[in-house]
């Protein structure tokens, strides 16, 4: 069981390579952004499975911290595209 | 191997054609909409998949019941970054990082040609057709974009709005 | 398998740290280094250390991925030429980064083949580890036997936020407008979920820093990255003057780590001696406050915060 999540794990992070090619030729900074979603994702699949495979359930807490967290770039991106602002501050 | 076991296994499988799949989709799509589609879709069923194997793995309730919570924090995370960075591309702007030439957010719609991309005068003007007549410029009728209201005119309904091809209001 | 495994985080780990300096794209370099702090986690996750992948995954992978963010923002504002980056590298680069490369690498060999020394630090701490209050060894390095470098870095980070006041000066650096998309009801369903779980995350992770992994850095992290969607939303705008929970957050960990040590000092036990378990939730709930008021005013790049207008 042990070499199968290993082997997933393995997998997952040769779709993260793939990703690569997608920050790397993406036209777009939102094709980027994009791929940071991604990245974001597999790493908690990544996570959760190696948690499992070693052992160390303090993984999923890793996992639960990524995840919360995987919005915040995608907040901090929003502001690049030159839309309206509200030009508002307090 | 128990029950469990292979029935983790299944799971893990078909997670990880699904991930295979949502990687596909974002190297092989030909625009940044679909691509971000295709990506969020699967990842986040892939996800659920993963967190349903590792749930019955982990044989501990309180381990199942963390799972579920990160899956669930993992679609929110991935609807609204899709909506965003959708919503973002969606802005006519020359969001052109310097040093590599050209690089344009553009509409849907428009192809990209890496150097020779759209410049930002006929973005916006494509842009501006789109506004006016609700249509794609090829034609088809597609969903309206959230309309730009000021800040303090935003009810909130925009996004929520069903897609009903009308004129700018 | 784990072989594999390691080996292709190891060769990713390297191109990504490539990608980021390479310079073609600031944007893109911005994008590698984030997911540079996600594979790193990944790393840090394979070597067996969960505080630090914890640690990675809170700082290295949300709040420096925003902050650089925001200074892309900036330096956007400030013109189309300010992304472009800077002039190609000298001839000199590729010589030298393969000595240092050459040092390295040498370094390491020779370090794996020391005998393990006797008598070093970790074994000893390791023996003393059931005599303590709390179980995780990494919590009792921090505060109970290095607690005196915990207190400096506490007052590093004072210092920090002292200096980026001073470099900024008093009218604080040029207004960043809010963009209208985070008036999205979509956002705000967020911060309504994110907010709160954050509070409870580190709040968890404080409390089960004294057994598993965990501590105050880390809930630190987790309580400065809702701070950090907060102002990126609008929801907490800056404010030229900083209010009573911006100054005493500021200083509350080091206030308390020493008058803790203090106290204890007067009492005869030593200085900055933890008398039990509760003594160090008490220092790393004020470190928990001070870390994430440092942080979120680093990156509001304010002396305060307001609560900003309703979308």
């Amino acid at each position: 069981m042990n070499t199968l999540l290993e082997g997933f794990a393995l997998f997952l992070l040769l779709n993260l390579g793939a990703g690569m090619i997608r920050v790397w030729r993406g036209p777009s900074p939102a094709d980027r952004m994009s791929a940071a979603l991604l990245f974001g994702s597999t790493t908690v699949a990544m996570l959760l499975v190696l948690a499992e495979a070693t052992g160390q359930p303090a993984l999923a807490d890793v996992a639960l911290l990524f995840v919360m967290l995987a919005a915040i770039l995608s907040v901090a991106f929003v502001g690049l595209a030159r839309g309206k602002s509200t030009g508002k501050r307090g | 191997m128990s029950i469990l076991q292979v029935a983790a296994t299944i799971l893990l499988v078909l997670g990880g054609f699904f991930y295979f799949a949502g990687t596909v989709g974002l190297l092989r799509f030909p625009d940044v909409h679909s691509r971000l589609h295709a990506l969020t879709k699967a990842d986040n069923l892939g996800l659920g998949l993963v967190c349903l194997a590792m749930a019955l793995l982990g044989g501990s309730w309180r381990g199942a019941a963390m799972l579920l919570v990160i899956w669930l924090l993992g679609l929110l995370a991935a609807t609204v970054s899709c909506h965003l960075v959708a919503q973002a591309a969606l802005e006519p702007a020359a969001a052109g990082d310097g040093g590599s030439g050209g690089e344009a957010i553009a509409p849907m719609g428009r192809s990209y040609g890496g150097a020779d991309a759209v410049t930002e005068a006929s973005a916006e003007e494509a842009d501006a057709t789109r506004r006016r007549t609700g249509a794609w410029p090829d034609g088809s009728i597609a969903e309206q974009p959230a309309p730009r209201r000021s800040a303090d005119t935003s009810s909130g309904a925009s996004p929520a709005d069903p897609p009903t091809p009308r004129g700018d209001p | 398998m784990s072989l594999a495994l390691d080996g292709l985080l190891a060769i990713a780990l390297v191109v990504l740290a490539l990608q980021v300096v390479a310079g073609a794209s600031l944007f893109r370099g911005i994008v590698m280094f984030v997911v540079f702090g996600l594979v790193m986690a990944l790393a840090w996750a394979r070597l067996r250390a969960p505080n630090l992948a914890l640690a990675e995954a809170a700082i290295g992978a949300g709040i420096s991925g925003a902050l650089l963010m925001l200074g892309y923002r900036r330096l956007r504002a400030a013109g189309p030429e300010a992304t472009r980056p800077g002039p190609r590298s000298s001839r000199l680069a590729a010589p030298l980064s393969l000595l240092v490369a050459g040092l390295v690498a040498s370094l390491g060999w020779t370090a794996l083949g020391l005998p393990e020394a006797l008598g070093a630090a970790g074994a000893a701490v390791v023996a003393a580890m059931p005599s303590q209050a709390v179980a995780n060894p990494v919590t009792a390095v921090l505060l109970v036997f290095r607690g005196y470098d915990t207190l400096l870095e506490l007052a590093v980070l004072l210092v920090a936020l002292a200096g980026a006041r001073a470099v900024e000066g008093p009218a604080g650096p040029a207004e960043l407008a809010t963009p209208t998309m985070t008036g999205l009801p979509i956002v705000g369903a967020l911060l309504a979920a994110l907010v709160p779980l954050s509070v409870l995350v580190a709040g968890y992770l404080v409390h089960a820093g004294g057994n598993a992994p965990g501590g105050a850095f880390q809930g630190g992290a987790v309580l400065a990255a809702a701070g950090v969607l907060l102002v990126l939303t609008g929801r907490l705008v800056p404010h030229p003057v900083p209010g009573p929970v911006e100054r005493w957050g500021a200083v509350l960990g080091l206030l308390v780590f020493s008058a803790l040590g203090l106290v204890m000092l007067a009492r005869g036990q030593g200085m900055l001696s933890m008398p039990g378990a509760w003594a160090i939730y008490l220092v790393e709930s004020a470190m928990l406050v001070s870390i994430a008021t440092t942080l979120v005013l680093l990156l509001g790049a304010a002396p305060g915060l307001r609560r900003g207008p309703l979308p």
